[in-house]
């Protein structure tokens, strides 16, 4: 009985004190990475990587550093890394990545491996293209003292309200360089100069074919690319309208939105059917245009119908004959709907998808006009 | 000898653990792509055909297990020699678990420590559990199914937002063969090796239903692989699913619902660890058994340590490194598995019912 006593006392003991991990190591023996970016030059990777540095204490305090260094390869750049600040860095909290355009051209999988295949780095992580200019000028040209990457991060997830720009993730990313039918795009982020400051802009979308960067896309044709993709989740619609000698700017918000795609084969001919269905507010009418009436809803209604479909067309068009790069993934839903033609046509697809017909459909649906019923009327 | 006897409740906990062991964190049948669904199905099809022969075996020699079965069909000499056979598979089988086992927490969590280190915390674990008894680990692996099932539906429900149903589509692409051929994969890989219970059970005649015990666990474990499968494809889609080595892990990495609720992958070595204690223990315990049976020991409990020692030490020498047991696992354990798994327990019923009608006539 005493000896079971004496053993649990010090099997309690050795719990409490002895206990922990073999490769023991404190908070301040790492550096927390938040953001990382990487350039090339010469076959040289140049890696920058925002480092957060946290004091203890009573008043604790978070500020970031900036630390570079180069490498044959990306994990050699990294390993570089540890000169500076003596420590490991430690890539679970990174956040974004930022690869600059010159790298993103020669090819993605070199820079993506280290990525997917440590354990660190989360597949969460967002990945953007800095558009003719080095990635390091992006985090070099943080203003204060917030963790610069992190409010990239944020910039990221504000176009949800916005539809600029596409939100991607690294596993996201793979998925669409790893499948067949499509090819994967990624957000661009650029320099703008306010108030003498160049601050960071996160608009438009970079277009791959395999894993390579061949184009750009603005904001606007953006927007029309989430539609066709389906990931509308807000944003407006804008347009000069112009019913019965009134002409107005309206601004039209949206909040929902469903697109089909589905391919037909007809006649020895592919030809793909797009429906867009967008459920919309009237948000804003800068002129005397009487939405009250059903007549005037339809015709502002088709106005945009045909603007959107138009956009749409437009789009395709481009990406057949300047990037011959299918981002919308028509290939993937045709072998979704037909994978007895997706097997016959795999082969050519790059040649297809260039003389591929669209049909497109667009539907918008005015489900309310905010808070007002009326617009504000001058009276004499 | 011991007699103990568990529940049917206790054995089906058991069995269910011992099914979903290491299949659901090295997944399964990645080979039918995007059908891994309906690949899952059929393997439980076939299972369900070979589990028919176990539990006849069961049911022929009520309160005897497989080893002792052996020994009154087919004589002291051949018996023995036959048990030997599965005494080698069960330790291997264990030595290969417990490989599993490390190489995952190497790999996800602690690349410096050496392999022996969870190894043998878990492998004292093991030992002692076997020691206390079939009853013990019954009633430890009706707690852990309840606990474990709902960390598994919690998980999935969390991850339905990543879920894209066409990573499932088209349906049978590339034809029935592969889907076939994973399909025996996920026969052998995890579902038939419960030939292992036919040496660690032995039933009692008025407690124990064998029938309902393994098809009612052969069902549950089977639906769990299915639906832990079946996220993985929905959320990772095939082509990025085939390279990894744990999916079901980076499945749960992409959770991420706002700033609360991410980075909840623990869930799954929660998983794997209870998991693959009952599977480990299960093996040590048919190996105890059988070799009980074969030097006529009066108890398996003085050997449990030494055995479980060398299960151990063996499992450190089985591969060089994760590609080996990667390709071992999904490309030559089905074949090797084979014989164990179908061809003797079908000889041993046909040798059995040719006894026992002699037996009857004379």
């Amino acid at each position: 009985m005493k000896f079971k006593r004496a053993l649990l006392i010090s099997i309690i003991f050795n719990c409490l004190f002895l206990s922990g991990c073999w490769n023991y190591r404190e908070i301040e023996q790492f550096s927390i990475v938040s953001g990382l970016a990487i350039d090339k030059s010469e076959n040289k990777y140049i890696l920058t990587a925002e480092i957060i540095e946290s004091t203890g204490g009573r008043d604790a305090k978070t500020s970031t550093k900036l630390i570079s260094s180069e490498g044959l390869t990306i994990f050699d750049a990294l390993r570089n890394m540890i000169r500076y600040p003596g420590k490991k860095l430690y890539f679970s909290h990174t956040k974004v990545i930022i690869i600059s355009s010159e790298t993103a051209k020669e090819g993605m999988i070199p820079v993506l491996d280290l990525i997917n295949r440590d354990i660190e780095p989360r597949y969460t992580m967002k990945i953007l293209i800095s558009k003719n200019i080095e990635a390091k000028k992006i985090l070099e040209a943080k203003s204060n003292s917030e963790i610069f990457c992190y409010t990239l991060d944020d910039m990221i997830d504000a176009q949800k309200n916005l539809s600029a720009a596409p939100e991607v993730e690294v596993w996201e990313f793979i998925n669409d360089i790893c499948k067949e039918g499509i090819s994967a795009s990624l957000p661009i982020v650029t320099l703008e100069m306010i108030n003498d400051k160049s601050t960071p802009k996160v608009e438009g979308t970079a277009v791959f074919k395999g894993d390579k960067l061949i184009g750009y896309l603005n904001g606007k044709d953006t927007k029309t690319f989430l539609f066709i993709k389906n990931k509308i989740k807000g944003g407006l619609l804008t347009k000069k309208v112009d019913i019965d000698n009134n002409s107005a700017n309206i601004s039209l918000e949206i909040f929902g939105n469903k697109t089909k795609i589905s391919p037909k084969f007809e006649n020895g001919k592919l030809l793909i059917d797009i429906s867009t269905d967008t459920d919309v507010s009237i948000g804003e009418i800068s002129g005397d245009l009487d939405f009250s009436k059903e007549e005037i809803r339809e015709k502002i209604k088709s106005y945009f119908e045909e603007e959107l479909e138009n956009q749409i067309k437009d789009l395709i068009k481009k990406l057949q004959t300047e990037y011959d790069s299918d981002i919308f993934g028509f290939g993937s839903t045709i072998k979704i709907k037909m994978p007895s033609l997706w097997k016959e046509i795999e082969p050519k697809w790059d040649e297809i998808f260039k003389t591929v017909d669209v049909n497109v459909k667009s539907k918008i649906n005015i489900k309310n006009t905010a808070y007002t019923s009326k617009p504000i009327k001058i009276g004499d | 000898m011991i007699r103990e006897t568990i529940s049917d409740k206790q054995a089906i906990s058991m069995m269910t653990m011992f099914i979903i062991g290491s299949s659901i964190v090295l997944g399964v049948g990645s080979e039918a792509k995007q059908d891994i669904w309906l690949a899952i199905i059929i393997g439980i099809l076939f299972a369900s055909i070979i589990i028919f022969v176990y539990v006849k075996i069961h049911s022929l020699f009520p309160e005897k297990n497989l080893f002792e079965i052996l020994n009154t069909i087919f004589g002291k000499y051949l018996g023995k020699f036959i048990s030997l056979l599965y005494i080698w598979y069960s330790f291997h089988l264990g030595a290969l678990v417990f490989h599993n086992f490390f190489q995952f927490i190497k790999v996800v969590s602690f690349p410096e420590t050496p392999e022996y280190v969870p190894l043998v915390f878990m492998g004292i674990v093991c030992i002692w559990v076997v020691k206390e008894g079939m009853e013990v680990l019954g009633r430890m692996s009706f707690f852990f199914t309840i606990l474990l099932t709902i960390i598994i539906i919690l998980v999935i429900s969390l991850n339905s937002s990543v879920m894209n149903i066409n990573n499932i589509r088209p349906m049978l692409y590339n034809g029935i063969k592969p889907v076939l051929n994973s399909a025996f994969g996920i026969f052998s890989f995890p579902f038939a090796e419960t030939v292992i219970f036919l040496g660690a059970f032995s039933f009692d005649k008025n407690k124990n239903n064998p029938f309902k015990i393994y098809y009612i666990s052969l069902l549950f474990g089977g639906t769990i692989i299915l639906l832990v499968s079946l996220r993985n494809i929905l959320v990772l889609g095939c082509s990025f699913l085939e390279s990894l080595y744990f999916p079901a892990y980076t499945a749960v990495e992409l959770i991420e619902i706002g700033e609360f609720i991410q980075r909840i992958e623990v869930a799954v070595s929660v998983v794997f660890l209870y998991a693959g204690f009952i599977k480990i223990s299960s093996c040590l315990f048919c190996t105890l058994k059988g070799i009980e049976n074969l030097f006529n020991l009066d108890s398996y409990k003085v050997i449990a340590a030494p055995v479980g020692l060398l299960m151990m030490t063996f499992s450190c020498s089985l591969y060089e490194s994760i590609m080996e047991m990667q390709e071992w696992a999904f490309m030559v354990y089905k074949y090797y598995a084979f014989p164990f798994q179908v061809i003797i327990p079908l000889i041993i019923l046909i040798a059995a019912k040719i006894k026992l009608k002699k037996q009857n006539s004379s």
